[in-house]
């Protein structure tokens, strides 16, 4: 009896201890995630929609095909600046490979990368974010941030396919930071 | 206690035993538990896909403190500090998570037709996508380690 309540005794401490420590490791990180904010929040503005027969969702923002992302790619405006592509991934992922002139948006940690590309959203005619594709829901949600943050609804798109799609396509890929130059057809 | 049941082993080897278990159990949970937090936003993505949390400030919350709180129980392990009680909680820690793994494995199982024995996915355990098979038969070793260690002689 005493050998439980030892151990339970022992338990209680482990837990409170380090229940406080990983809160004060979780504040000190500089990968820390922000205790009071919603990371899955849904929009509380009316979403674009690619046909009124598509079902509503308050977090999935209106999807563009590869073929779509290839066209607006290839326009004019996107040297211009009328379009902008925002990546979603981690910085990391970022930086081995993305489209090229694409600006980073890592949602988890908006508040680097954010005033940079509201600054080229803002003015612009069309926002296409991705991220890696398939069951990635990044994309949906950075694009969510960018449309909280003032971005026209109807002027924020998410390319459904990702960067697996581009890079499946052979598309040219940029690498390092952004305008680096490094562009080329690297494999995946 | 336990070692009581084998006492074939010398006490020389049942210390020798029980610091090689608490220093491979405090390895993998500081490793894995750094793994995760370093990478919070892949471990709430991870988290999220169990869909058992609803509220996301919830969700917030144990993608911010549980990596570290493993981290700290795998710290307490290798320095040998309320090794019992620690033991104890990561025991607790593991058969939630492998029924909460096993529960999302046997959805899959039945929605896409999958083996079960093939099922793969990102379970949030700190090392990326795993063969859950093989991931439940790692916690279950880890769980006897623990459940060794919880109840071993307290010195």
């Amino acid at each position: 009896m005493v050998c439980v309540m030892s151990l339970f005794l022992e338990t209680a401490k482990v837990l409170v201890i380090g229940l406080a420590v990983a809160l004060l490791a979780n504040q000190l990180s500089p990968k820390g995630l922000m205790l009071g904010r919603d990371y899955f929040k849904e929009s509380t503005r009316p979403l674009a929609r690619k046909s009124p027969s598509e079902p509503s969702s308050s977090h999935r923002v209106a999807e563009l095909s590869n073929e779509q992302v290839w066209s607006l790619f290839q326009d004019p405006g996107y040297r211009e600046g009328r379009i902008v592509f925002v990546d979603a991934r981690k910085e990391s992922f970022f930086l081995e490979g993305h489209i090229p002139d694409a600006y980073p948006l890592d949602r988890f940690y908006p508040e680097k990368d954010l005033p940079a590309v509201l600054v080229a959203g803002l003015p612009a005619e069309r926002v296409v974010v991705y991220c890696a594709g398939g069951m990635c829901e990044d994309s949906h949600y950075a694009a969510l941030q960018l449309i909280e943050a003032g971005l026209e609804p109807s002027r924020v798109q998410v390319y459904a396919g990702g960067i697996t799609d581009w890079r499946s396509h052979s598309w040219p890929i940029e690498r390092g930071v952004r305008g680096s130059g490094l562009i080329g057809h690297f494999p995946p | 206690m336990i070692f009581a049941v084998f006492p074939v082993f010398p006490s020389a080897g049942r210390r020798v035993t029980g610091w090689a278990a608490r220093c491979v159990l405090g390895v993998c949970f500081v490793y894995l538990g750094l793994n995760k937090a370093l990478n919070p936003g892949d471990f709430l993505k991870a988290v999220h896909e169990y869909g058992i949390v609803k509220q996301s400030l919830h969700l917030t919350w144990i993608a911010a403190v549980l990596p570290w709180f493993e981290v700290f129980c795998g710290v307490l392990l290798l320095m040998g500090i309320w090794v019992r009680g620690t033991a104890f909680s990561v025991l607790g820690m593991l058969l939630f998570f492998s029924a909460l793994v096993l529960h999302r494995a046997l959805r899959l199982h039945e929605a896409s037709g999958i083996p079960f024995w093939e099922i793969r996915f990102d379970c949030g355990c700190g090392n990326g996508p795993v063969l859950v098979g093989r991931k439940l038969v790692e916690n279950t070793v880890w769980a006897a380690v623990s459940l060794a260690l919880v109840l071993s002689r307290k010195r």
